[in-house]
């Protein structure tokens, strides 16, 4: 539950997502990031693009990943270091190479996807993390 | 006032509901923006559109509940339980921006008037007026 004033300047069309930006910060919180981590977030929607743009403020390094091709671009002007479409099939090459083989330190998936996919494909990258998946976060 | 409600036969319907009146310590705000989540609200309308074996296989920690109830209650328990939740709307909506419309008497943190942004499940729906209790939440929350 959150109620919060609008401080001066910001429009009530904007303050409406706040609890959407709550969730991104909390998922971003829970993962203890440190600086210099290299953390994986499956999903580029409004909750993953929040989430990249956290990681980024708190000193993370950020691979992006989404279906969509489009999405690189804000991806990357948000500051993530690289930008992964599975569907191309190249993400558990790029994300090798990205991290000189050691996996990611964290994932956190932000997809509305039925499929298990997502999941799996975390838990894959952050193979020197427990529990599996490493500081794992899944949100909505 | 007017209130997106989703049933789970897949039905989506803006519907007229009672004007709430502000909880013991909380506030009533009016909405001024609602975000309807691609993510979640999406997610609802999907799922309400299943069949039931379909929405069994989506939410097993529903069907888990369903067996509890039957354990503990028995099995025409449970069938009247997920019969009355079937039959019953739920207001979509988490996440919004509005004016503070009344405040009880026991809520010394806002003033009828003030802008604020609120969310949570359960209270703040896309609606006209959301029913926002004091007993949990507040500016740093």
């Amino acid at each position: 539950m959150l109620v919060a004033r609008i401080p001066d300047g910001v429009a009530t069309s904007h303050a409406a997502y706040t609890t959407i930006c709550a969730i991104a910060m909390q998922a971003v919180r829970q993962a203890e990031i440190g600086l210099g981590d290299r953390v994986l977030v499956m999903g580029q929607g409004l909750v993953g693009l929040l989430v990249t743009n956290l990681l980024v403020i708190a000193g993370a390094r950020v691979a992006a990943v989404d279906l969509i091709d489009e999405r690189a671009q804000v991806c990357r002007s948000l500051g993530a270091d690289r930008f992964i479409n599975p569907a191309h099939g190249n993400f558990h090459d790029t994300l090798r190479d990205w991290t000189d083989g050691f996996g990611v330190d964290v994932a956190i998936v932000c997809t509305a996807s039925r499929s298990n996919a997502p999941i799996e494909q975390s838990a894959e990258a952050a193979p020197r993390s427990r529990p599996p998946g490493g500081r794992g976060n899944h949100t909505h | 006032m007017k209130q997106i409600a989703q049933y789970q036969d897949g039905r989506l319907e803006f519907q007229d509901v009672p004007v709430p009146t502000a909880p013991a310590g909380g506030v009533l705000v009016r909405t001024l923006h609602s975000v309807i989540s691609v993510g979640t609200e999406k997610m609802k309308v999907e799922q309400a559109k299943m069949n039931l074996l379909q929405k069994a296989r989506a939410r097993p920690d529903q069907v888990r509940k369903v067996l509890d109830t039957a354990r503990n209650l028995g099995w025409q328990s449970a069938w009247e339980k997920v019969k009355n939740r079937l039959e019953s709307p739920t207001p979509l909506g988490y996440s919004a921006a509005g004016v503070i419309e009344a405040v009880d008497r026991n809520n010394a943190r806002f003033r009828v008037g003030d802008l604020v942004a609120c969310g949570g499940g359960g209270m703040c729906f896309s609606c006209g007026i959301h029913r926002i209790a004091g007993d949990v939440g507040g500016e740093n929350s």
